[in-house]
């Protein structure tokens, strides 16, 4: 079987599975949500500052909800039985790894879009239909990235003693070009409607750079 | 013209610097059915491994019906059942049967479902895995198994955890695959009739792997 058929066998087992770990995909969109509440009840910004204020809370949010999900994302596949199976069948392994990947990203998509939905409620703060735009595709950008790392780094880490502990510490140091690249971005679009710039070109170039290292390193990580 | 099924040139295997398999060679004729025995952990499990594509040699190749094994095409032609459960647990038999037969090999719904019937599966296909018993589980990886259309059958102790009942319906599906002529490397520490089989193998070590049948 073929890369692309295979990411999306992956794909949509994960989607499939979604139904049924509902509970645990909830916990991570509840969590956000207390962070937001958190800070808003802790901390009242002047509208003035609100533009300071939201994308660090928004992104740092996010990435820590989304993180969660991320490193659970190859928890079936640590059931070694499974995996020597799926190695042994004729999927494509490869395939396996950026499936797996492409879910972690839709997973990250979800959670950013929901963040910033329910950050944007609790502030009441109203946003231009170029602004939604453009803030979509950082967060498209920024997921991907975020995604795919965790793809990689998680089937790297897979059957490792303290995989637990061991893959948030590889995790988080590398995703901090995530996220001050759209804390940056977000703030630019908030302030000057601009999508375009240094820190575009940074999470643009780094997204890119996880997609290749998945499509290149996949096989190879999980055969390791 | 090669009539070989499984064909293992100087193959070995080492974890932590240890040899688990040192070079081994190993030669299976298409058709053959063969068992192979052995002490606990003298390494039968990780000979299927390596024979399945599921690791890597450190040294020496294996074909599989000539071709290389580690390629996709390849490893169609394998049906490995491992010794423990491959299944997602939170998923119920009949999803991880969907699942599995959307990429081994297309089958219809009705034809998934007499294989839930013939492992006596049916009653409790909704059933999430996770609450079957260990029988059951193993009902379910023969069903996967049946599921494929391979020419090499690569079963590690297939018979444990099975009564009576299971293994009645493994010996049933053995002699069907015997009859399709398919290509079977069992290894099991509880087969009692070896006369069953045409060729016996032990691996008395990492390095010797001895024909007994």
């Amino acid at each position: 079987m073929n890369l692309l058929k295979t990411t999306l066998v992956i794909f949509s087992e994960s989607l499939f599975s979604l139904r049924k770990k509902f509970g645990r995909f909830l916990g991570l969109f509840l969590l956000s949500i207390m962070f937001i509440i958190v800070f808003e009840v802790a901390y009242e910004p002047s509208p003035k500052d609100l533009v300071n204020f939201l994308p660090g809370l928004i992104w740092v949010t996010s990435i820590l909800s989304s993180s969660i999900g991320i490193l659970k994302i190859w928890d079936d596949e640590e059931n070694e039985s499974l995996l020597d199976f799926l190695k042994s069948s004729p999927l494509d392994r490869g395939g396996i790894v950026l499936g797996k990947s492409l879910w972690g990203a839709f997973l990250c998509f979800l959670i950013t879009i929901a963040t910033f939905l329910m950050t944007f409620f609790f502030f009441d703060y109203t946003l231009t239909a170029e602004q939604v735009i453009f803030l979509l595709i950082v967060i498209v950008f920024s997921s991907i990235a975020f995604g795919f790392l965790g793809g990689i780094f998680g089937a790297l880490s897979l059957g490792l003693n303290f995989r637990n502990i061991l893959l948030p510490l590889f995790l988080y140091p590398l995703a901090v070009p995530i996220l001050m690249s759209s804390i940056n971005i977000t703030k630019d679009i908030i302030t000057d409607g601009l999508l375009v710039g240094n820190w575009f070109y940074i999470l643009f170039v780094y997204s890119f750079v996880q997609f290749l290292l998945v499509f290149g390193l996949g096989e190879k990580a999980l055969d390791s | 013209m090669n009539n070989r099924a499984i064909y293992a040139d100087l193959i070995s295997k080492k974890f932590d610097n240890q040899y688990i398999i040192k070079d081994l060679s190993l030669s299976l004729k298409k058709s053959e059915n063969a068992l192979l025995i052995g002490r606990n952990g003298i390494g039968k499990t990780t000979l299927l491994r390596l024979l399945a594509g599921v690791t890597r040699t450190n040294t020496g190749n294996i074909e599989i019906l000539g071709n290389p094994i580690h390629d996709n095409k390849t490893r169609s032609s394998i049906a490995y059942m491992g010794p423990g459960d491959a299944f997602y647990k939170h998923l119920s038999g009949y999803e991880n049967l969907t699942f599995f037969n959307s990429f081994l090999n297309f089958r219809t719904n009705k034809k998934l479902d007499d294989l839930l019937k013939e492992v006596d599966l049916w009653e409790a296909r909704n059933v999430a895995v996770k609450n079957y018993s260990t029988g059951m589980k193993k009902r379910l990886s023969i069903s996967v198994s049946m599921l494929q259309k391979a020419q090499i059958y690569l079963l590690d102790e297939p018979f444990k955890g099975l009564d009576d009942y299971g293994k009645n319906i493994l010996n049933k599906y053995l002699k069907k695959l015997k009859k399709k002529n398919k290509t079977i490397f069992l290894v099991s520490n509880l087969f009692e009739d070896m006369d069953d089989f045409e060729s016996v193998y032990e691996l008395v070590s990492a390095s010797r792997l001895e024909r007994k049948k």
